[in-house]
């Protein structure tokens, strides 16, 4: 195994240093690694986190463990709520990562702090509220969590906010760290000193072929998270509605017009859409028949839009969807898309209280 | 004349499976321009796409509150960050969110506010995007960045407020093995601290302004798309 430490930048490869007749050099090759190294591992981009103050919850998210990040970033803000403030008041954070069969809920794994043994308290408590933000930050390996996440790849991450009365949690936000090493143990990334002047390039881990594997990953590993909104469970989305298709409660603009989400997809092989993976966490409450079902779904700017899931009966036990296919339009204006969800349910009430959607490459 | 410089053709090209029976970049087999051509352009289109990405959403909220006096140059500064919904305004710290220039044209990419709004009759409703170094106030904002989006109209329309220039603060990212605290890697990242706020000229909870499905996301610099 060897390993390199890399800074972030991307180098600028011009298309007439391979033009035909050019003599090839150690450090075409040697850019060319460079390059694929940052363009898998420096630009990570699955995140997840809570969009708006809270006085505490339970919240799900949605990752999906690739090949591409080795670390998460969790970072915390905690804050008073500008009234009088109770000496002690802060959120207690608890994570939890599963798999859907193992769980990981303890130190060190879980970061010590985000084990629920320790209060996050604001600052200066007698300042004006926004001068009590209290900015707290993490690292999670995910590589530790995969020692014991085997059983598949589609991770849920579980917070509990238990938050004082006098504080509030202002935000919660993770995003997945990006690579400062090249290490040949993984499945990707190469050493650009591979390439020595006048040296011999041999096949294998540090020949030409790793830079297109390396890159390649990039493609296919390095996802883009384009939906990730959460309600606490006690508080989730809701429908009731029997007939039609209707925006789930809490998710209305107006009327009967569900509330849309922008994002601009990545655009790759063709020009036209991107192929997207999407997951709920729901559950159906109240339904007067086993054999009834649900449905969600989710409208993009696609041709093949809306996408639908149907949703078993769960007798109010939360479930998590398995992953569905749909996709988002790369050549709306400005290659902007947009997207919203509509629901109904044969009986009873659905409830939704995570929502994702994130890049699925073909 | 200037020398015509291209590094991508803006789309991915699949080549054959690395390590493959048709690797034309295995042992013994030469290399064509072209192989390499289209390497670098795919890794540079990879780089730029991958760069960019959404930061943040939210589902909005309805709010009445003006932003405070010399709140007439729609300047964020004073929005009332500090006070909170039930006190008429919709103020959000959206978070720190690693943001790297763009690919290899080391552009910095826009960052932009996209929401759906509408105004009491007779009233204005504007939102306002601000980026500031993490740890910084929004009201004390020193080094920092906004961009405001308004409108009159009473049926819902889309707003958009865009960052073309901010500032980058840096931060070190460390990761470590939790077992042995062993640092894994290390190094340096560009990161910006999200603002996201909105007012309504009305004053009164009698004239609500409505804003809905805020969302924080990255897009190339000028003049790409």
């Amino acid at each position: 195994m060897s390993t390199e430490p890399r800074i972030l930048f991307t180098p600028r490869v011009d298309a007439q240093a391979y033009a035909s007749g050019v003599t090839a050099r150690a450090h075409h090759a040697a850019v060319l690694a460079n390059l694929a190294n940052d363009a898998t591992g420096g630009h990570p981009g699955q995140r997840f986190g809570i969009g708006q103050r809270t006085a505490g919850g339970t919240y799900h998210w949605f990752y999906r463990r690739t090949a591409v990040a080795k670390h998460l970033v969790l970072r915390a803000t905690v804050a008073t709520t500008g009234g009088s403030y109770t000496a002690g008041h802060g959120a207690v954070l608890t994570l939890t990562v599963t798999d859907g069969t193992n769980t990981v809920s303890t130190t060190p794994t879980i970061p010590p702090g985000l084990d629920g043994g320790d209060t996050w308290q604001p600052i200066n408590t007698t300042a004006l509220r926004t001068e009590t933000f209290a900015h707290y930050e993490w690292t999670m390996s995910l590589d530790a969590l995969a020692a014991t996440l085997t059983a598949s790849d589609n991770w849920r991450v579980k917070l509990v906010a238990t938050v004082g009365a006098t504080a509030f949690l202002e935000s919660f936000q993770a995003e997945e760290l990006p690579r400062w090493l090249v290490d040949t143990a993984d499945s990707y990334g190469q050493i650009p000193t591979d390439y020595l002047p006048r040296g011999v390039i041999r096949d294998g881990a540090t020949g030409l072929q790793r830079i297109w594997a390396t890159a390649r990953v990039g493609y296919t590993d390095a996802l883009r998270t384009y939906h990730a909104q959460v309600r606490p469970e006690a508080d989730p989305w809701s429908s009731t509605s029997t007939a039609a298709y209707e925006p789930l409660g809490g998710d209305i603009e107006s009327g009967t017009t569900p509330i849309t989400y922008v994002c601009r997809p990545r655009r790759m092989r063709g020009t036209t859409r991107c192929k997207v993976r999407w997951r709920l966490r729901y559950r159906t409450v109240g339904m007067s028949s086993v054999s009834h079902t649900a449905s969600v779904q989710l409208l993009t700017g696609h041709a093949s839009s809306p996408f639908a899931v149907t949703l078993a009966d769960t007798a109010g036990t939360w479930t998590d969807t398995a992953a569905q296919t749909a996709y988002l339009i790369t050549d709306g204006t400005d290659r902007l898309d947009t997207i919203s969800f509509l629901a109904k349910t044969q009986s009873g009430t659905l409830e939704v209280s995570s929502r994702w959607v994130a890049d699925d490459p073909d | 004349m200037g020398r015509v410089s291209l590094t991508t053709i803006e789309r991915w090209l699949h080549l054959p499976t690395p390590g493959g029976s048709d690797d034309h970049l295995r042992a013994d087999h030469a290399g064509s321009s072209g192989l390499f051509q289209i390497l670098g352009s795919n890794a540079t289109h990879l780089a730029r796409e991958n760069g960019l990405r959404v930061l943040w959403e939210d589902r909005g909220g309805e709010f009445w509150e003006d932003l405070d006096a010399g709140g007439g140059s729609n300047d964020p500064l004073y929005l009332r960050w500090e006070d909170l919904d039930a006190d008429g305004v919709y103020v959000r710290f959206a978070g720190v969110h690693r943001v790297r220039l763009w690919g290899e044209t080391a552009g910095l990419p826009r960052i932009t506010l996209k929401c759906r709004a509408a105004a009491p009759s007779t009233y204005t409703v504007g939102v306002a995007l601000v980026v500031t170094e993490p740890g910084a106030s929004p009201i004390s904002r020193t080094a920092g960045a906004y961009a405001v989006a308004t409108t009159t109209s009473t049926s819902i329309t889309t707003l958009t407020a865009t960052l073309s220039t901010y500032p980058l603060a840096h931060l070190e990212g460390i990761g470590r093995d939790p077992s042995t605290r062993a640092i894994e890697e290390r190094g340096d990242h560009t990161v910006v601290a999200l603002w996201v706020g909105a007012w309504c000229t009305s004053g009164s909870s009698g004239g609500k302004g409505s804003l809905s499905g805020p969302t924080v996301f990255l897009r190339p610099p000028d003049p790409y798309t």
